[in-house]
């Protein structure tokens, strides 16, 4: 799997790059938990984040710590990456330029800044001149739900569940590989029609439309749609058994969630915090709460390097479990 | 007989001569009609679909490979995309150019309307998909203006040219025998 992303990494860089690059991605890729992002700036050195931490590339394509010995990367280069990252089509992707990034082949997500173009309504239409790029590699990680899986399930029926997680604790990993493991079936567990909202392409890593990840044999996915509108399309057209959104964030989104749970759908969603108690005083969720929408609560954490069910709560708020590594 | 054979085939020869030329500037009208056409369908799906470069070239050259005018050039434009699609990462200016440039072997443009079409790449990098389909419908424009002009000029010049060359075939006749 290491040896397929890094060549999928390889890949979002032009011909006359690559040499460089083939050194210093494959030095990322040996370090402990690998590549995470590449940091790709304007006349600045370029910047690789491993799970180590962070390391600048240098002339060489070696990795060192040192910024006086990076390479610097031109102006030039970079347009040359931007047009190559778009397949010269940079007028297909001005949707997700106007909101901040690019989906390219490999499920890559890449962040983009650079001056913004603002529409008539003040909104960011797109994005010109472009100075930085963020490389975001995401591993699919298959199996990380495995072990709290169990836990979802009572009986036959799978409880809606919200993962609560401060950011960078592999929340959406896990939605991920949990959404595939409800969708394909496991012993049990019968598979699952699922629907997914991925608003920021970052579940399915849709590119043109096509999934670059595995979310399951039974799953539909829309891509680029805001959630609560999404969820509800869902609903009307796919027959969902379980709706997927990721990082609920605002009183649209639990209204709709409301409509799908009415409807008898299973929902697993994700929620930035750091706590269930925290959760609990978020106003936008009250609704939910007050309605008993979830069944189970998984609160992620980090530590040692590794990612971690820290616990498993229940509806009543009683842990089941605590401790599950991803 | 054999001086009433030679001088049909003289004749028959320099009026051959003018409809070669006749021919050739058809030819180069057809050629310039034809990319005009292509990146007029290029600047519409832009606009339309905000399709990729090399989805677009790919189904456009499948649709010209079914014209018999259009072969060459949708063997090009196969190519063109086969190779961005390749993953070799090699840039769009140079496999245009190689590309466009075997096509343009077998063509009659003239070295201005070469260059045109050689520096399409140049007119891409729009982040707004509006400007970008203006961008290539210029370049459309430019090409069926052009294809628009010669067809009138090789229409008023054609009798002419087929007068003149009948002319020069019996005047060599006439001067030999």
């Amino acid at each position: 799997m290491n040896g397929q992303t890094q060549r999928q990494v390889l890949l979002l860089f032009p011909e006359q790059l690559r040499e460089r690059w083939e050194k210093a991605v494959a030095a990322a890729f040996s370090r402990e938990e690998g590549l995470r992002e590449i940091r790709l700036r304007a006349e600045r050195p370029v910047l690789m984040l491993t799970g180590r931490g962070e390391s600048f590339v240098k002339r060489d394509g070696g990795l060192t710590e040192q910024a006086e010995r990076a390479y610097v990367l031109t102006a030039q280069e970079l347009s040359r990456i931007v047009r190559h990252l778009c397949r010269y089509s940079l007028y297909a992707y001005e949707e997700e330029l106007g909101q901040g990034f690019l989906s390219v082949s490999g499920g890559f997500r890449v962040g983009v800044t650079g001056e913004a173009v603002l529409g008539p309504d003040g909104m960011v239409k797109n994005i010109r001149h472009i100075s930085s790029l963020n490389i975001r590699i995401a591993h699919q990680a298959r199996g990380a739900g495995t072990e709290v899986l169990p836990f979802l399930y009572e009986g036959k029926t799978l409880c809606s569940t919200l993962l609560i997680s401060p950011p960078g604790c592999g929340k959406t990993t896990l939605l991920r590989d949990l959404i595939r493991l409800v969708s394909d079936g496991s012993g049990k567990w019968p598979g699952k029609t699922v629907g997914v909202v991925d608003e920021r392409s970052e579940l399915a890593a849709c590119v043109q439309g096509i999934p670059a990840h595995d979310l399951g044999l039974r799953t539909d996915v829309l891509d680029g749609c805001p959630k609560g509108p999404g969820m509800l399309m869902l609903l009307r057209s796919m027959g969902p058994e379980v709706i997927a959104a990721d990082e609920l964030g605002g009183p649209g989104d639990v209204v709709a969630l409301e409509q799908v749970l009415k409807c008898g759908c299973s929902v697993l969603a994700t929620v930035h915090g750091s706590g269930f108690e925290e959760i609990r005083k978020k106003r936008f969720l009250e609704p939910l709460f007050l309605a008993g929408a979830f069944g189970r609560y998984l609160v992620l954490g980090r530590r040692e390097g590794r990612f971690w069910v820290e616990q498993v709560i229940d509806a009543g708020g009683s842990c089941l479990a605590a401790g599950i590594p991803c | 007989m054999l001086r009433l054979a030679g001088a049909a085939l003289l004749v028959l020869g320099s009026v051959g001569a003018g409809f070669c030329v006749c021919r050739q500037m058809r030819g180069q009208t057809e050629q310039l009609f034809l990319l005009g056409s292509l990146f007029e369908e290029l600047a519409g799906e832009i606009g339309y679909s905000r399709a990729c470069l090399p989805e677009l070239l790919q189904s456009s050259g499948r649709r010209l490979l079914e014209t018999p005018s259009g072969i060459t050039l949708g063997e090009a434009l196969l190519r063109v995309s086969g190779r961005m699609e390749e993953e070799r990462g090699q840039c769009l200016e140079e496999i245009w150019e190689e590309e466009m440039g075997r096509f343009l072997e077998s063509g009659r443009l003239s070295p201005e309307k070469r260059r045109w079409l050689l520096r399409f790449p140049d007119l891409l990098g729009y982040p707004d998909g509006g400007r970008q389909q203006e961008s290539v419908e210029r370049l459309a424009q430019r090409f069926c203006r052009a294809g628009e002009e010669l067809r009138q000029r090789s229409e008023r010049e054609s009798r002419a040219i087929l007068a003149v060359s009948a002319a020069c075939g019996l005047l060599t006749v006439v001067l030999l025998f």
